[in-house]
């Protein structure tokens, strides 16, 4: 009798735990099944993570590899596949501790050969990875044993988290023995994921299932890390590439999620979709839209020409022509959302005629034409060109617009060649990684303490000198307006109210991963 | 006739050689870098010198070009430089769903077009033809996109008898396939059916006036009989050409009616290379291109035999 209510009473708090939990077992059991097609804006352009860049190849990755470490929702660091690390005083060496028992889809455990293989793959040139160089300030990878690895840098460099982070999923961890399989090419991507890869048909689909022996960390889920729940069996990624056969596929049910809303659509799903259980979701985003000056070329390399814009140009106007307003106004590299964002970094120019008028005359601009290149591949690049066209038209510059596409912007950003460019950046939530692009228009090379302030940023972790640091940086970009940043703007997700547990984040990357269908 | 037949294909070996030498050095012509591309904002100097290293952009452009005619002289056409898959299976995996688009809106534009044409040509300056030049008008006036985007709506959302989105192959599942292709065969062939059918009319209408078939009513024979016998015949030559020329066209781009529907074709995918400048597919895609044309060209030669047998290949 006595055994009997002790069984009883251990039962009963193992079902309270379970319940409490929220993902307890009866409850994770109901939740599992079903399929999710999701309308991306276009095709993954290679399943290989370290050959691929875009958006669309890590929406779908993501769900495949899990890295070392990632951002938190807060856009703190958050172990996944290392349980913790260690990083030396001097951050010269960090040491990452894996976690046991991961399984790669191929049954095999992930170990610490596997993460020095990944990570010496990206950085052979052979491989083709173009990010490369972003891995130069590693010496060398030594396997300590067969969970510890352990990163030793050429020189002190704080940086090394930041990356591993944001370059995931294109620095996954991958087996070695499937990459030799297929002939190097690696096609049939094989990682430690909740989903595994099913099949890949180029403009229709990308297919992946649930690895059912896929483990999930405890605790709740934290950006893209804390627990990755697969609760339905399948994920069909459709690239459609025109927004309103999107919109009309996700009235239809064809698929369940659209990723990115343009803006002109919010109101009507609003107003009108959201009658027919259609959720939108928005979050202020951490991407930045700017205008950039050239330092190579003819009055725009004067300071006094670049103030005489930033004083004339009405922010909130731009920002409201290119979002519909579905924006937060910033000229700052570092977002609004970012933790390093303090009221410093609101420091800009208010609209003043008079005195842009004065600074245009001391540049010594004499009504000659500025172009200014942006491209039509983004609306929200067109748009942010024709609204600073139009302010800089009442200080009496001319500006004439150069619409290119986008290889042709790319390739005038990198080199600096240009007046004046329009252009976008995905979000950053490393301040470096941003303010290390006024390397490409000649802002860099021309301030020396810009350099030694993002140097002091890279070599440490401390939270205040860091945003010390990033608060002078942002004095620098306003006394020498390098560029104009306009905003960060919002992202928009639609879904119906049938798909539960969705949360969208700052960084725009969709997880469903703790997503079911309750049909 | 065989030995014609022969000869025009030995003639499209120096032909393709010399469109891959215009494709090649043309498409490299275009401002912007793959490398570039691959890279967008975390182009540093170093990085995209690896990038085209890897690549091999950084050779001379007539190394590059001796490399690539090498291997497609094997059958290669190399890789993508996105994708990293062969650029031939690509497209083989691709044109058929622009063979089946194309040849599907090619059925129902005939079928929507002859008739009408023909009728119009017969009831010539009555008001029955100015109903006909009005509709065809419209017809080569719509845009495409707006069309495929109205047929949607209408047919998909509102109705629910077809899918918005998607692609089944009709090899795999005929009935199911289908489905997916009648908008935008449709859609494609509405275009195609007006430009035709205004070919046909005028053809008509040039023929009827001949004495022959003046002839053939002083026979007495049906008014019918003299149109689909004798006129038709005659009248189908250069409405022919005009088919032929439109066919290839297609093949070779579909791109708005691929786009809108979501389809798999060639001529999006040849579309979106140029835009990433993805060079291998991009040569590769007019390279085939070019061949199909040239194939269309021979077989619409051949086939004038049958409609005129005045003509005799040499």
């Amino acid at each position: 009798m006595r055994s009997g209510m002790r069984i009883l009473v251990i039962l009963a708090v193992v079902c309270m735990i379970g319940f409490g939990q929220g993902d307890g077992l009866v409850g994770a059991a109901s939740k599992r099944g079903g399929e999710i097609k999701v309308g991306t804006n276009a095709d993954v352009s290679a399943v290989d993570p370290h050959v691929s860049t875009s958006v669309p190849n890590a929406v779908v990755l993501n769900h495949i590899f899990e890295p070392l470490v990632c951002y938190g929702d807060k856009l703190d660091f958050v172990p996944v596949l290392a349980e913790r690390w260690e990083i030396s005083s001097d951050y010269k060496t960090y040491t990452f501790y894996l976690r046991k028992n991961r399984l790669f889809h191929n049954g095999r455990e992930m170990v610490a050969e596997d993460v020095k293989y990944s990570i010496e793959r990206v950085m052979d040139p052979k491989t083709g990875c173009p990010f490369r160089s972003h891995f130069g300030k590693i010496e060398s990878i030594e396997v300590v044993d067969k969970y510890t690895v352990r990163f030793h840098m050429k020189e002190s460099n704080a940086g090394l988290l930041s990356i591993l982070a944001y370059e995931h999923p294109r620095i996954a961890v991958i087996p070695k023995e499937e990459v030799e399989k297929q002939g190097g090419v690696f096609n049939h991507p094989v990682g430690t994921g909740p989903y595994a890869f099913v099949e890949w048909k180029p403009d229709r689909y990308v297919l992946v299932e649930r690895f059912e022996k896929y483990q999930p960390l405890p605790g709740p889920m934290n950006g893209m890390g804390g627990a990755r729940i697969p609760y339905v069996d399948k994920i069909k990624f459709i690239p459609i590439g025109e927004k309103e056969v999107a919109t009309m596929a996700l009235l239809n049910k064809e698929i369940d999620f659209l990723l990115q809303v343009p803006f002109k659509s919010v109101e009507k799903f609003r107003k009108e979709y959201s009658k027919k259980g259609i959720v939108i979701e928005e979050i202020p985003g951490l991407a930045f839209y700017q205008i950039f000056f050239g330092f190579k070329k003819p009055i725009t390399k004067d300071v006094n020409f670049r103030k005489a814009c930033a004083y004339a140009i009405d922010r909130d106007m731009v920002a409201k022509a290119a979002t519909r307003g579905y924006c937060a106004v910033n000229s700052s590299f570092v977002a609004v959302k970012n933790q390093y964002h303090t009221p410093y970094h609101d420091t800009w120019y208010k609209k003043d005629i008079p005195k842009a008028k004065a600074l245009l005359e001391a540049s010594g601009y004499n009504g000659e034409e500025v172009i200014l290149y942006t491209s039509k591949k983004y609306p929200m690049m067109y748009d942010q060109a024709l609204a600073v066209q139009s302010e800089l038209a009442t200080l009496g510059v001319k500006i004439k617009l150069e619409v290119v596409d986008l290889p042709v912007l790319i390739k005038k950003f990198t080199s600096g060649d240009y007046q004046m460019l329009s252009f976008g950046l995905g979000a950053k939530p490393n301040p470096n990684l941003a303010y290390i692009v006024l390397k490409m228009n000649g802002f860099l090379a021309e301030n020396p303490r810009m350099r030694e302030l993002m140097g002091q940023a890279s070599k440490t972790l401390d939270f205040e000198t860091r945003k010390k640091a990033f608060e002078e940086c942002h004095r620098l970009v306003y006394e020498n307006v390098p560029a104009i940043g306009f905003y960060n703007y919002n992202y928009f997700n639609a879904y119906h109210s049938y798909l539960k547990g969705f949360k969208i984040l700052p960084t725009n990357m969709p997880r469903f991963w703790g997503v079911w269908l309750e049909k | 006739m065989v030995r014609y037949i022969i000869k025009r294909i030995l003639y499209i070996i120096p032909t393709l050689f010399i469109v891959a030498f215009l494709i090649f050095f043309l498409v490299h012509l275009i401002p912007g870098d793959p490398a570039l591309v691959i890279l967008g904002e975390d182009a540093s100097p170093e990085n995209v010198k690896v990038v085209r290293e890897t690549l091999g952009l950084d050779k001379p452009l007539y190394t590059q070009f001796v490399l690539w005619i090498g291997k497609v002289g094997m059958g290669d056409f190399g890789r993508s430089i996105f994708t990293k898959r062969p650029v031939i299976d690509d497209i083989l995996e691709r044109f058929p769903v622009t063979l089946v688009l194309t040849t599907l809106a090619m059925i129902f534009s005939l079928l929507i077009a002859l008739p009408p044409g023909i009728y119009a040509a017969v009831h010539h300056n009555t008001r029955k033809d100015y109903t006909f030049m009005f509709c065809t008008i419209l017809g080569v006036s719509i845009p495409g996109f707006w069309l495929g985007l109205m047929a949607l709506l209408f047919f998909s959302v509102k109705l629910g008898w077809f899918p918005t989105i998607g692609f089944v192959p009709m090899w795999e599942d005929f009935f199911v396939g289908f489905r997916y292709m009648v908008l935008p065969s449709m859609t494609l062939g509405l275009f195609m059916a007006a430009v035709v059918a205004r070919m046909i009319r005028s053809s008509m209408l040039e023929v009827l006036r001949l004495e022959y078939v003046t002839h053939a009513r002083a026979k007495g024979l049906g008014e019918w009989k003299v149109i689909g016998k004798h006129a038709l015949k005659n009248a189908f030559g250069p409405t022919l050409t005009t088919i032929g020329i439109q066919y290839g066209m297609l093949l070779g781009g579909a791109v708005i009616t691929e786009t809108v529907f979501s389809l798999p074709g060639l001529g999006k995918y040849l579309v979106l290379s140029i835009y990433s400048r993805d060079y291998p597919v991009v040569q590769g895609c007019i390279l085939f291109f070019a061949l199909t044309y040239m194939v269309i060209n021979l077989v619409v030669d051949i086939l004038y035999v049958y409609f005129d047998p005045r003509i005799v290949y040499e």
